[in-house]
């Protein structure tokens, strides 16, 4: 359980474009363990999405992963060198082939939010899963079918070898959303980065989805990335966390610390933000304000335009991200907060909040 | 006698619209082949009826094609009902020609779920928001600029944003800008689709707020369609649970959360992912997909997913034995229980069969009598290849009998909390129904 699979130091992901650099990921840290669940929550724009297709190398022209290091088992995905003048990939960088037949897919497998457009309309279901196995598994053209169908029929789709010959649009949403997964999983991945998989889906199937989820982590022991901006996903199934806002990761720890232990005032007014549907709630805190351009964030710490504890030196300081509580079991619990630094927080006048709705 | 003059004064509490045995059903297909092959209808609204009282929020909750959206543009007549009636301040909406509800639409307004495409990108705000005015003819021009930046303030936005175009804002903000332009003519109803589902999380709780203010402050009546629970925990007064066409449950919102009593109800709640680690748990998921609007389940629609199918009168199973002639009904029925047949074509021994489903499905032994006869029976067909005949079998015998299928069940019970009526569509509480 506790061997790190995945390590992403200080990812740097920008996209030049006409009105500028937006610096979309900037400086983001965090590791996944053999056989956990780690969330990346955040608000659209929060730079989520890059985050992962940069880990995987799948960013495009304008942008361009322009510093940190991700590392795979011992492999290196990104990895730069200064050479004095400017930053240059490492020799022992894998190279697109190798991403392409080692890494993407066989070992670190992406299931994207829309399954429509990830699922080819004119091949059939069963065709496209086989098609993947084949590509991912030694396994011969009748065997990938049966491994195929098997699978199918993990992932609950029912009557899976009639099904087998039927097309996407034969298939409801949540199906498809079931066939991405045994199409993933049938590649016997070591890491699934999962991409709001299930935000576009109905709520019982949603359920349906989270509850696979569980029982194949436990047979399979795969590891996920789960990217997604619903605390009660992350609530659910996460083992641990990482908060972002704005293009950097401002909390991250086990997941009863991030609830019941919140240590940044972004998580905690993201918490309170939440209508709840366990209980009835006399009234919400919306943080006020919207989240502002990756273009030019604001000074200081990011989130302080909106920050009810802002102060002062939140305007000027940009806040250290460290370790800033124990945990139970002794796993890392960091936010980015000056509360948490010895830079005259506590003494100074807050900071009155100004915002435009 | 006009139609304005025929709407009844309405005070705070007071029935403000009257829906009864609502309707719509739509026809597949209306092209040329249509009429050579006949269409299927798709049963999207059946037989809804609910009140909504001045000043109150009733939400019309459900997942995606349980027909929430088609019924509250039947209601607003923006889709021509079927069969049943709507009544708003008394007027019969239903008995009346488009013409002639026009000039009610000043009291009737509605706002969308996307926020960016329900706002014209070539006009400019202020202009946006005098548009309903202009359309009614209220108020002369100079009034109507003065109460369109009023109307600016009161959403909470800035009066400058007047000259502004739509795409110099936020969702958060368009969707104000929505409601401000809603409640331009000062309805009495707003109905409101999705209103926050396209916004995030944060922005969410911003714009319910301001639509619970403006509520209070006007006392607009809402009525609000959305599939998120929690959304509508926080803003409703009353709730209604649709399902393929049919409200499932109807209460106030307390008791509709504390104490649900349809099995669909209970499934949803179960299903939303409560954002507490420590409230995690095993949930029970709801099996399958919602069947299709055309040709839907007869009587309770809930009947083909339901855990708790209520089991034909002629079985007399106990509750043990009942459930796993269930668990071997969803089986055959999704075919998971295939045994390895020798090849192609050829058949299995019916003995195999059997002892591989009593291993599976009856450890404790094969239920008796009527039940006992129809398995052995499906446990034949399946020895034979024959897995339509299976299929069928159990789905007529098993399920089609019970008076789930047999009878749509409408009750009504008496409520644990709040004042109200808890209306109920499912025969396990036929015994409770007032």
């Amino acid at each position: 359980m506790s061997d790190t699979i995945l390590e992403v130091t200080d990812l740097k992901t920008q996209f030049y474009t006409e009105r500028g650099v937006v610096r979309a990921v900037d400086g983001v840290s965090f590791d996944v363990k053999q056989g956990e669940i780690v969330g990346l929550v955040g608000e659209s724009g929060a730079g989520k999405s890059v985050t992962t297709s940069s880990v995987l190398r799948l960013i495009e022209e304008p942008g361009e992963v322009v510093g940190g290091e991700v590392d795979y088992m011992g492999r290196t995905i990104v990895g730069f060198e200064d050479t004095g003048e400017e930053l240059v990939p490492r020799d022992e960088m894998l190279t697109e082939a190798q991403m392409r037949d080692q890494i993407r897919g066989n070992e670190i497998a992406i299931i994207f939010q829309d399954p429509m457009e990830s699922l080819n309309p004119v091949y059939t279901v069963g065709g496209q899963v086989k098609e993947f196995i084949e590509l991912n598994r030694d396994l011969s053209g009748e065997e990938a079918k049966e491994e195929a169908i098997e699978m199918l029929r993990r992932v609950g789709i029912p009557e899976a070898a009639e099904r087998y010959g039927d097309y996407p649009h034969e298939f409801s949403g949540g199906m498809r959303q079931r066939v991405l997964i045994a199409m993933a999983l049938g590649c016997r991945p070591n890491l699934i980065i999962a991409d709001e998989p299930t935000t576009a889906l109905d709520v019982t199937v949603e359920g349906q989805i989270l509850e696979l989820v569980n029982d194949l982590q436990a047979e399979f022991g795969t590891s996920f990335i789960w990217v997604t901006h619903d605390m009660g996903v992350v609530a659910e199934i996460c083992d641990r966390v990482n908060v972002m806002y704005l293009g950097q990761i401002v909390e991250q720890g086990p997941v009863d610390e991030i609830f019941h232990d919140t240590q940044h005032p972004y998580t905690e007014a993201l918490l309170n933000s939440i209508p709840r549907p366990d209980r009835t709630v006399d009234d919400l805190e919306p943080i006020e304000g919207t989240m502002p351009s990756a273009r030019s964030p604001p000074s200081g710490c990011r989130f302080h335009p909106r920050c009810p504890d802002a102060r002062e030196p939140c305007r000027e300081i940009e806040p250290a991200f460290e370790q800033v509580a124990e945990t139970a079991d002794g796993a890392a619990h960091r936010a980015s907060c000056l509360k948490h630094e010895e830079v005259g927080y506590w003494e100074a006048e807050p900071l009155e909040v100004e915002v435009e709705k | 006698m006009s139609v304005t003059e025929a709407l009844a004064d309405v005070e705070m509490g007071e029935t403000l619209l009257e829906i009864e045995g609502l309707t719509k059903h739509f026809q597949s297909d209306t092209g040329l082949l249509a009429g050579v092959f006949g269409s299927e209808v798709v049963e999207a609204v059946d037989d809804v009826s609910f009140e909504i009282a001045k000043g109150e929020t009733v939400a019309l909750v459900g997942e995606s094609g349980c027909g929430k959206s088609t019924l509250a543009r039947t209601i607003l007549q923006l889709i021509e009902p079927t069969d049943g009636r709507v009544a708003f301040k008394g007027v019969e909406l239903t008995e009346r020609s488009q013409r002639e509800i026009r000039p009610l639409r000043r009291d009737m307004q509605m706002i969308f779920q996307d926020p960016q495409s329900s706002l014209n990108p070539r006009m400019k705000v202020g202009q946006i928001i005098e548009e309903p005015m202009k359309a009614h003819d209220m108020y002369t021009k100079t009034e109507r600029r003065e109460r369109a930046k009023e109307l600016l303030e009161r959403v909470e936005l800035k009066r400058e944003y007047y000259n502004r175009y739509p795409h110099e804002f936020s969702g958060g903000q368009r969707q104000r800008i929505n409601l401000a332009r809603a409640m331009a003519t000062d309805p009495d109803l707003i109905v409101c689709d999705e209103p926050v589902s396209a916004l995030d999380v944060s922005v969410q709780a911003q714009v319910l707020n301001t639509m619970r203010d403006l509520q209070e402050e006007f006392g607009f009546t809402y009525l609000v369609i959305s599939h998120d629970l929690s959304v509508v925990r926080y803003i409703a007064d009353r709730v209604a649970v649709m399902y393929l066409g049919h409200i499932a449950e109807l209460a106030e919102k307390e008791e509709l959360y504390e104490n649900p009593k349809h099995p669909y109800t209970q499934a949803l709640l179960d299903a939303i992912p409560i954002p507490d680690p420590r409230s995690r748990d095993a949930r029970g998921t709801l099996e399958g997909d919602v069947p299709s609007p055309i040709g839907p389940p007869s009587g309770c629609r809930f009947r083909t997913r339901c855990p708790s199918l209520i089991q034909p009168d002629e079985l007399d199973l106990s509750p043990d034995d009942w459930s796993q002639v269930r668990r071997f009904t969803r089986a055959v029925q999704r075919r998971t229980f295939v045994p390895e047949y020798p090849d192609e074509d050829a058949g299995l021994p019916v003995g195999e069969i059997t002892d591989a489903v009593d291993a599976d499905y009856f450890p404790e032994g094969r239920p008796d009598g009527e039940a006992g006869d129809i398995i052995d029976e499906v446990c034949r067909s399946i020895a034979d290849r024959e897995w339509d005949d299976a299929q069928k079998l159990v789905t007529e015998r098993f399920e089609e009998a019970s008076i789930c299928a047999t009878e749509r069940p409408q009750y009504t019970i008496p409520a644990e909390f709040g004042t109200g009526d808890h209306d109920v569509s499912c025969h396990l509480h036929r015994d409770d129904a007032i």
